[in-house]
């Protein structure tokens, strides 16, 4: 499927207004999503592109987007949604008219929202469901709070999520948790938040970049979207960018290490994976070729799509991005744990050094020389060189002396299935019905 | 005591128990139920046989206990069957009438339900049923017999339903062990849908709900007529285990629990409430929260009733259904069920009673033994069938015989 991006924006829309057709619109909705939006303003996105969504007129007038929907409504009485999704929803229902108006003509649309308030919750599915009957594709990401904003703040992210990914084409979830092992302990709660801005701010430049590739080569971001939305509910999307001689290999290290990601293992447990690559036209096929190997390499078993394209006035950039769906009901749920695990472990920072103190024993310890020394394995020898490579490369080397790490248990609640054990899982559109429907539903019974 | 011909026997290999029901035919046809059998189900998991030589024997008490109650030699059974891999769907037929006079002949219209039994599926799939709705002549809708009309082609829908042929074969061997015939095998939840439904209720428009042990079977009627089918393998079963994983009892007792202090809905005088659970000796051993109990039965319970709504309304048949959901099954007993389907459906909900047929009236009181009732029903039209062919003429009984067709 090799197709330009003109003739790929509206195949099944109804008869689109003689309007000029605009490729995308960035919409940020809420305060959280504002404040990406000017995050990416200021990083050089157009101002042209980006409409902001808010209840309240003041921090609406303050952004420099070109759109600007107040949503207004006697319900309110000034005092904005006060952190409830009905009335947000409620109020988007009534200005549905202004919404519908900001998306008509536009080929996707991208939804950024902070989940777990009122107006990013409630307004965020609407504006997605106008969109949808605007004839636009809907691309939403949904930024879920710190486990520390409190459960029910969690609770009302989680209940948005479910929402927003009935309505969206395509909801990847962006745990601000997972932003915690950028931190050190110095960190100050602006530049925290900054930090995340900028970084989901990447990530949805990067989508943006990659929906205006002309693909050359296996489908566009956009199917690859709709493809990999089919497979599974909750996704994670990790973007990169790089340039040189090794932009390959680099961007590759970026987007295993990227945060949003969840860490490598996320590949593993994955039902789909779907890679994106976009360049100047100096990109070369030894370097596709490369990347999805490698990709692929990760994920054994776990089918993989891709889609390669050209931007222009690229330079000698490279942008790849990964979409990684996985079979998890809730997408917030399990983030946790993976920190845990996938960070790489450094005891001076003051998050994340939290985290990984139940793995660090208190004092490194001299461990006592084993009576048994096994012989060496028979290998090959381009085995044998590709091992001695991988444990002589610098980001394997620790410091002697440095803490040694303990093997830890994680905290994952296994759930037994009694007495379908044995038989055949009953897989209902992803879902396994025979783990208890208040397990999957996260109902806590006290 | 009976005529043989006259005596037909329904068998539900289930997976909380075994039930073989008897019916008895007279000449006028009229049926009454005349034996029961039932014996615990130890080996079948979500409506499949996980052990065959248990299931044989589980069977064949049920089949013992029939013939007593009964007093009848049973020879041959009407096998109902379930389970996740059955599938149901619409299919239409085509055929171009070639006669000269454009008149649609009988034979015309067997050619059309043989185009619409033809049906590309799997070669390992079998089609348990393709039940005919309605004709179409020459684009005409809803024509209930077109022989003898005028048009140039006839169509036909059908439902189909059909079943993965080797896991049906596994029911129908252990039967076959037991030296007993197979009739047919009739999807469970037709089955149970015959014994509950007057042809008014058909008509009106009727879903049938069947919460069994391990599977919940739906039907949908429409304008007297199968719309929709469905197999749901999560069941009664479901609702034990997630008790003694929620609870963390064993399964036994979460069974037992179940079925003394369960309830479909969560009231606002439960909150609070304990149930203590006695252990081998007598004394105390666990106290169990009442609305965490209920909590979790209305969650299970909720969603099974939800993916049902929402493959229905994804049919777009929810409108269809004027006179309202019929229950039955085991779970159909729990405590206010009615009230938690009506709350989903937004529709009447009836606990549905085998009123269609007459005999044994513990046995047709019963929600739990509505599918081997309609078993026995279905035979009973497939053996009217018969008497009629009977009759017809000798060409017709060489024509089988020839064909090899005993029916």
């Amino acid at each position: 499927m090799t197709t330009g991006l003109e003739n790929q924006q509206h195949p099944d829309q109804p008869a689109a207004p003689a309007l000029a057709m605009v490729p995308f619109r960035v919409f940020g909705v809420g305060n959280a999503g504002l404040n990406v939006v000017a995050q990416m303003i200021a990083a050089g996105l157009d101002p042209e592109v980006c409409a902001v969504v808010n209840v309240d007129a003041a921090s609406v007038a303050l952004s420099q987007a070109s759109r600007k929907l107040v949503l207004e409504s006697g319900l309110m009485r000034g005092l904005g949604t006060g952190g409830d999704p009905e009335r947000g929803r409620t109020i988007a229902r009534e200005c549905a008219a202004t919404l519908h108006e900001a998306c008509v003509g536009v080929g996707v649309v991208f939804i950024i929202a902070g989940l777990g308030g009122g107006t990013g919750t409630g307004v965020a599915p609407e504006l997605a469901r106008t969109a949808k009957t605007a004839g636009s594709k809907v691309l939403a990401f949904g930024i879920l709070p710190f486990e520390c904003e409190g459960s029910l703040r969690n609770q009302i992210a989680l209940e948005g999520c479910h929402e927003l990914r009935a309505t969206a084409d395509l909801l990847a979830s962006l745990p601000n948790q997972n932003t915690l092992a950028l931190i050190d302990a110095s960190t100050s709660l602006v530049d925290t938040f900054k930090n995340t801005n900028k970084l989901i701010g990447d990530l949805i430049q990067a989508s943006c970049r990659f929906l205006s590739a002309q693909g050359v080569m296996g489908l566009a971001f956009r199917e690859l979207c709709v493809l990999i939305r089919q497979r599974s509910v909750a996704i994670a999307f990790a973007a990169g960018q790089a340039a040189g001689a090794d932009r390959a290999a680099e961007v590759l290290t970026q987007i295993l290490r990227h945060p949003m990601l969840g860490g490598v293992d996320r590949l593993r447990e994955a039902q789909a994976v779907a890679v994106c690559i976009a360049a100047g036209s100096s990109l070369t096929m030894i370097e596709v070729n490369r990347l999805m190997e490698e990709v692929q390499k990760l994920c054994p078993g776990v089918p993989v799509m891709m889609g390669a394209g050209i931007v222009e006035n690229a330079g000698e950039t490279l942008w790849a991005g990964l979409l990684v769906a996985r079979l998890g009901a809730v997408p917030g749920e399990e983030e946790l744990p993976s920190i845990t695990r996938d960070v790489i472990p450094n005891p001076r920072a003051g998050a994340c050094g939290k985290l990984e103190d139940h793995l660090l024993s208190p004092e490194p310890e001299a461990r006592p020389k084993s009576r048994f020394v096994p012989p060496a394995p028979n290998l090959p020898q381009e085995k044998m060189e590709q091992l001695f490579a991988r444990q002589t490369s610098p980001s394997r080397v620790r410091k002697p002396g440095g803490p040694k790490l303990r093997q830890g248990q994680l905290p994952l609640e296994i759930v037994s299935k009694g007495r379908f054990e044995k038989s055949e899982p009953t897989i209902h559109k992803g879902e396994d019905l025979d783990v208890p429907t208040y397990v999957r539903r996260g109902v806590v019974l006290n | 005591m009976f005529d043989p011909s006259s005596i037909i026997v329904g068998l539900e290999i289930g997976t909380s128990k075994v039930c073989a029901v008897v019916g008895d035919m007279s000449q006028d046809g009229s049926l009454n139920i005349v034996g029961l059998g039932q014996f615990k189900s130890r080996s079948v998991r979500k409506g499949e046989i996980a052990d065959a030589q248990v299931a044989e024997e589980d069977v064949r008490q049920a089949i013992v206990e029939a013939e007593q109650m009964a007093d009848v030699e049973i020879r041959s059974v009407y096998l109902g069957v379930t389970g996740g891999h059955l599938r149901g769907f619409n299919n239409r037929g085509v055929h171009h009438i070639a006669s000269a006079d454009r008149e649609i002949s009988e034979a015309d219209v067997q050619d059309v339900i043989k185009n619409a039994k033809t049906i590309n599926l799997p070669a390992q799939n079998h089609v348990i049923h393709a039940i005919r709705q309605h004709f179409l002549v020459d684009g005409q809708d809803s024509i209930a017999n077109p022989v003898g009309m005028l048009g140039s082609r006839v169509d036909v829908d059908v439902h189909v339903v059909h079943g993965n042929l080797n896991r049906l074969q596994n029911a129908i061997r252990i039967v076959k062990g037991l030296q007993l015939e197979v009739e047919d095998i009739v999807f469970n939840g037709l089955a149970s849908s015959l014994a509950l439904l007057t042809n008014e209720q058909k008509e009106l428009g009727a879903l049938v709900i069947d919460f069994g042990g391990g599977t919940t079977e739906y039907v949908l009627y429409a304008n007297g007529i199968i719309k929709h089918t469905g197999v749901l393998a999560v069941g009664g079963d479901h609702v034990s285990n997630d008790l003694a994983y929620g609870l963390k009892i064993s399964l036994g007792r979460a069974e037992r629990l179940k079925v003394e202090y369960g309830n479909a809905v969560v009231a606002e005088e439960d909150k609070g409430q304990t149930v203590t659970i006695a252990g081998e000796s007598g004394m105390p051993m666990k106290i169990v929260n009442t609305e965490h109990l209920r909590r979790i039965m209305f969650l299970r319970l909720e969603e099974v009733f939800l993916l049902i709504g929402q493959d229905l309304e994804h049919a777009g048949m929810l409108e269809h259904l004027r006179a309202g959901v019929f229950l039955c099954g085991g779970g159909a007993r729990i405590p206010q069920i009615a009230k938690l389907a009506e709350q989903v459906f937004q529709l009447p909900v009836t606990i549905g009673k085998a009123n269609t047929i007459s005999g044994l009236k513990s046995a047709l009181d019963q929600p739990e033994f509505a599918t081997g009732i309609g078993l026995v029903k279905y035979g009973s039209f497939q053996q009217r069938n018969k008497w009629v062919k009977r009759k017809s003429g000798l060409k017709d009984k060489l024509g089988q015989l020839f064909r090899g067709d005993r029916r």
